[in-house]
């Protein structure tokens, strides 16, 4: 049997490691997550049979940044396979890898954008995501493309309405900001343009601004960890007219 | 690319049916992996050429397609009774190699896929060996 003095090693052996153990935890709580390792994570789960960790696992992975768990939850939520269906969801996830140039997320969502599902039906934007699945390689966008009804156009421009980030959002820290909105049908010709100002702990600025004929892009300039403000224009030259939505705040970091 | 494109015997086949998805299965929502299921794409008569009113078909599937679980997706060509044997192998063949490429024209990684060619060998309507629905392509994944 232990002494008192070996008790006492005993207990101070064991705080020691209670203390090591709990800043540890700290430092972990702390660290920036890594989307390689949290992919990795997820996929295991995945194969191992556990659906529901693994799309906690790939979501977390998504919204650091990974382009693979960002197409994988989208696959996800859409076909509904490990967890309910929720196609408004997919198109937003579906839209994130796609503004980093997954080719398959860019053919969905233009599948998505063309039948209305999750998303207003908009068949401009319908063709700009199938073009740009086809720029990237993927074969069966151009005869998706020709098949595609031509649509019938908005007679005046509408707000988009921004989806990612949303209101409040707390990103973690990011290589890449994907900034994700939605659009119903515009006049023929109408395009978006993104905003993005920096709140804190700089001056109010513009810090990204940029057009596109889809409906997400990835903004590389606004990582920095801050408070932030996004607005998206539709912008319709063959009118005259632009139309903004409203701002909306989030933080990064 | 690495593409697994296996041509089997009928006496090989025979835990194939395991693999095939059960129509009638729902999975409850939320909570567990969907079940097993299959979708398929049907043929004229001695043709491989994929349909315009199948390419929906091929997109549907090409969205339950996840890098994680299903892993292996495998297209299963078959053939009606109609002409030869050695026919209707080929005919399979071509048929599961059309829908292959049709998925990976969609994104899906050429080397996630088996593409087995049935021949006859595994009709739906085994009743009448020349009905339609017997010449297709079943696509399953695990």
């Amino acid at each position: 049997m232990p002494g008192a003095k070996g008790t006492l090693n005993l207990a101070v052996r064991w705080l020691a490691r209670i203390v090591v153990g709990l800043a540890a935890s700290a430092a972990g709580a702390e660290a920036p997550p890594n989307p390689a390792v949290l992919l990795a994570q997820a996929v295991a789960a995945d194969l191992g049979g556990d659906p529901i960790r693994a799309l906690t696992l790939y979501r977390r992975s998504a919204d650091a940044g990974s382009a693979p768990a960002q197409l994988n939850v989208a696959v996800m939520l859409d076909s509904g396979r490990g967890t309910g269906h929720d196609a408004a969801g997919a198109a937003t996830y579906y839209a994130m890898a796609a503004s980093q140039g997954v080719a398959r997320a860019a053919y969905d969502l233009g599948q998505l954008y063309a039948d209305g599902e999750g998303v207003p039906v908009n068949a401009a934007l319908a063709r700009a995501w199938l073009r740009l699945a086809g720029q990237a390689g993927l074969g069966a966008a151009a005869a998706r493309l020709r098949d595609l009804p031509a649509g019938t156009g908005a007679a005046a421009p509408t707000a988009p309405t921004p989806i990612h980030p949303s209101e409040g959002t707390v990103l973690a820290h990011l290589t890449s900001l994907q900034l994700v909105w939605t659009s119903a049908a515009q006049p023929a010709g109408t395009s978006y343009f993104v905003e993005v100002t920096t709140l804190q702990p700089h001056a109010a600025h513009d810090v990204f601004t940029a057009g596109s004929d889809v409906s997400a892009l990835a903004a590389t300039g606004a990582v920095e960890p801050g408070r932030y403000a996004w607005r998206v224009f539709t912008i319709c030259p063959s009118l005259g007219r632009y139309v903004p939505s409203a701002w909306v705040f989030f933080s990064i970091g | 690319m690495s593409t697994s494109l296996r041509l089997t015997l009928p006496f090989l086949l025979a835990a194939w049916p395991a693999l095939a998805a059960d129509p009638s299965a729902v999975s409850p929502p939320d909570t567990k992996p969907a079940a097993p299921d299959a979708i398929d794409v049907y043929f004229e008569v001695g043709s491989a050429h994929i349909r315009q009113q199948d390419l929906a078909e091929l997109d549907h599937a090409a969205r339950l397609y996840r890098d994680g679980k299903p892993i292996l997706m495998t297209v299963a060509g078959s053939a009606d009774a109609s002409g030869s044997p050695q026919t209707n192998l080929r005919l399979s063949q071509e048929r599961a190699f059309a829908v292959f490429q049709g998925l990976v024209a969609r994104g899906i990684p050429a080397a996630r896929f088996q593409i087995l060619a049935k021949g006859v060998t595994d009709p739906v309507v085994p009743d009448n060996a020349k009905d339609s629905h017997n010449r297709r392509a079943e696509i399953t994944w695990k």
